[in-house]
């Protein structure tokens, strides 16, 4: 009697490593930091293209911010460390979801969507204490368009870190792609609100 | 109506960035086990490469919108109101940024070439490298500054100014070259046997060609073309082009998509008439442009050439395009309707994407 062999066919390719959540984030946010650049370059035009004047100190300067504008610059900073601080949680999200640990990832994209809120919060009162409207000239139509535009980043930013609190809190810890890519959009609009903050805020 | 306007056109730029971060991904990510990069159609690779692009270009675009909408909206002070948009948005509408709107267009002719020439394509790599020199245009988008070549003064002057040209004007140039000279590598290295579908597309190619190398030649400051009809031709040939390109396409990848063959001679005879339009629509403003007739104006200007005869003849070969999509329209819904039933390799292609079931029907 003759055994019969069992033989098996060959393992078939590996499937596709599907990290297409990260990768669109990583398109959206170049995408995102296309635009903003885009917006601070023409900042920058117009800024250059301004007359010179002589300010305070004798120093000649281009009168680009109208002397009458005074630019909050304690909250535009806390603004930029609230930024960093938001960063640090999402990232506290990335390390939770590696262990699993759904409580700690729950919480951390908890207080980043949190300290978006209070980020939006501190641009409105950057919008109250300067006090001055869009049709006030060229410098106030442009600050509120590039703001505004950071406004609406920051506003999906906080729609996102909801979303993945949701999954999180839902225990979808499997797919740490979510946490991954809400890291990395959160990196994303510090480094482009960091750029903002000193074209606009600092050098003003 | 301007606000609104300019609206809608934030709206569709989102939504072209909304399909080229779909497209990128997608490519990148979701290819089926065992299809490397390498190996991707190069449909596929020219889809990644425009939306790469399309992805560092149209946010810059978005961004001017967003400047041009508040300013216009509110005091119009620093953007010029009506007038100042086109000195804003100009960029986005005419060459070289227009070329990354149609790489994918080189890649169907890519895709399309070894199936009707029954021939592995030869120098795959080389194709690749022909479609990324023509999103090299994305280098003039961004900086927003015409390169054109002054061809005066001394050497040095010379070579100042044809370096940044051939740059931004002339590698888009080189690499649509490239990509014709491997089809033709492959048409030679195979036994080609025409199929319906090539026809609009290589046409459309053509129509590109002619579009990119107008560019090149507006650019030169001595032919004296700049303010000119001739930039609208250009733009007509492109787009025209591509039109005739997206039908090819549909005319082939239609019956793997809905199962139902187009007929040959609408195929054709359709592109074949979308050809005429688009020279009678965009040749009489090329010759009107060295004689000329310059743009934006349509009446009160002075010049002696026969414009109204270059008018007639553009508005009729726009009207026939016109007329050609429509017909298209109704060739693809006559088609799905009571067309004959596709095979799952309708032209014989003998490649991999053609021999794995589709799921047609």
């Amino acid at each position: 009697m003759s055994t019969a062999t069992a033989r098996t066919l060959p393992a078939g390719p590996q499937p596709a490593n599907r990290n297409s959540l990260v990768m669109g984030t990583a398109a959206v946010c170049a995408a995102g930091t296309m635009l903003m650049f885009g917006m601070l370059a023409i900042w920058f035009k117009f800024r250059d293209a301004s007359p010179l004047r002589t300010d305070e100190k004798g120093k000649l300067i281009h009168d680009w911010l109208p002397s009458e504008i005074k630019v909050p610059e304690v909250a535009a900073n806390t603004l930029m460390i609230t930024m960093v601080i938001a960063c640090i949680m999402a990232q506290w999200g990335v390390y939770s979801a590696r262990r699993n640990d759904s409580s700690h990832a729950t919480l951390s994209t908890l207080i980043t969507g949190f300290i978006g809120v209070a980020a939006i919060n501190a641009q409105a009162a950057i919008y109250m204490q300067m006090d001055m409207g869009v049709r006030d000239g060229a410098y106030q139509t442009m600050f509120y368009a590039v703001t505004g535009t950071m406004l609406v980043l920051l506003a999906s930013g906080v729609a996102f870190s909801l979303v993945a609190m949701f999954r999180a809190t839902a225990g979808r810890l499997g797919d740490k792609q979510v946490m991954t890519a809400h890291a990395m959009y959160w990196y994303f609009l510090t480094v482009v609100f960091c750029a903002l903050w000193f074209v606009v805020y600092v050098q003003k | 109506m301007v606000d609104l306007y300019l609206i809608g056109l934030a709206l569709s730029v989102l939504g072209a960035l909304a399909a080229s971060v779909s497209l990128f991904s997608t490519v990148l990510t979701a290819r089926t086990a065992g299809m490397s990069l390498a190996n991707a159609p190069m449909l596929a690779w020219s889809s990644l490469v425009g939306a790469a692009a399309l992805l560092l270009t149209l946010p810059v675009m978005l961004g001017t919108i967003i400047f041009t909408a508040v300013d216009h909206h509110y005091d119009r002070l620093a953007f010029g109101g009506n007038e100042g948009l086109m000195t804003w948005l100009g960029w986005a509408f005419t060459q070289p940024q227009t070329f990354i709107y149609v790489v994918v267009a080189l890649g169907v002719l890519a895709d399309m070439t070894p199936v009707m020439a029954r021939a592995k394509q030869p120098l795959r790599g080389a194709v690749v490298i022909g479609l990324g020199l023509v999103t090299t245009a994305l280098v003039g988008t961004v900086s927003q500054t015409s390169h054109s070549l002054n061809w005066a003064g001394s050497l040095t002057d010379k070579a100042k100014s044809f370096v940044p040209y051939a740059l931004y004007n002339l590698l888009p140039l080189l690499g649509l070259v490239i990509v014709l000279a491997t089809a033709l590598l492959a048409v030679m290295s195979g036994k080609p046997k025409i199929i319906a579908p090539y026809f609009p597309t290589a046409l459309g190619v053509g129509l590109i060609m002619a579009a990119v190398l107008g560019n090149a030649v507006q650019r030169i400051d001595q032919a004296g073309l700049a303010g000119t009809v001739f930039d609208e031709a250009a733009l007509t040939y492109l787009t025209y082009g591509s039109v005739l390109v997206a039908w090819g396409a549909l005319a082939f990848w239609g019956p793997r998509i809905w199962g139902k063959m187009l007929s040959d001679v609408a195929v054709v005879g359709l592109g074949v008439l979308g050809f005429i339009a688009t020279v009678l629509a965009s040749l009489p403003y090329y010759i009107a442009g060295f004689a000329n007739q310059p743009a934006d104006v349509a009446s009160d200007f002075d010049y002696s050439g026969p414009q109204s005869l270059w008018n007639l003849l553009s508005t009729g070969g726009h009207a026939l395009m016109a007329l050609c999509v429509l017909a298209a329209v109704a060739t693809v819904i006559r088609a799905r309707m009571s067309g004959v039933n596709a095979t799952e390799d309708p032209w014989d292609a003998r490649t991999l994407e053609w021999s794995v079931d589709g799921g047609a029907r």
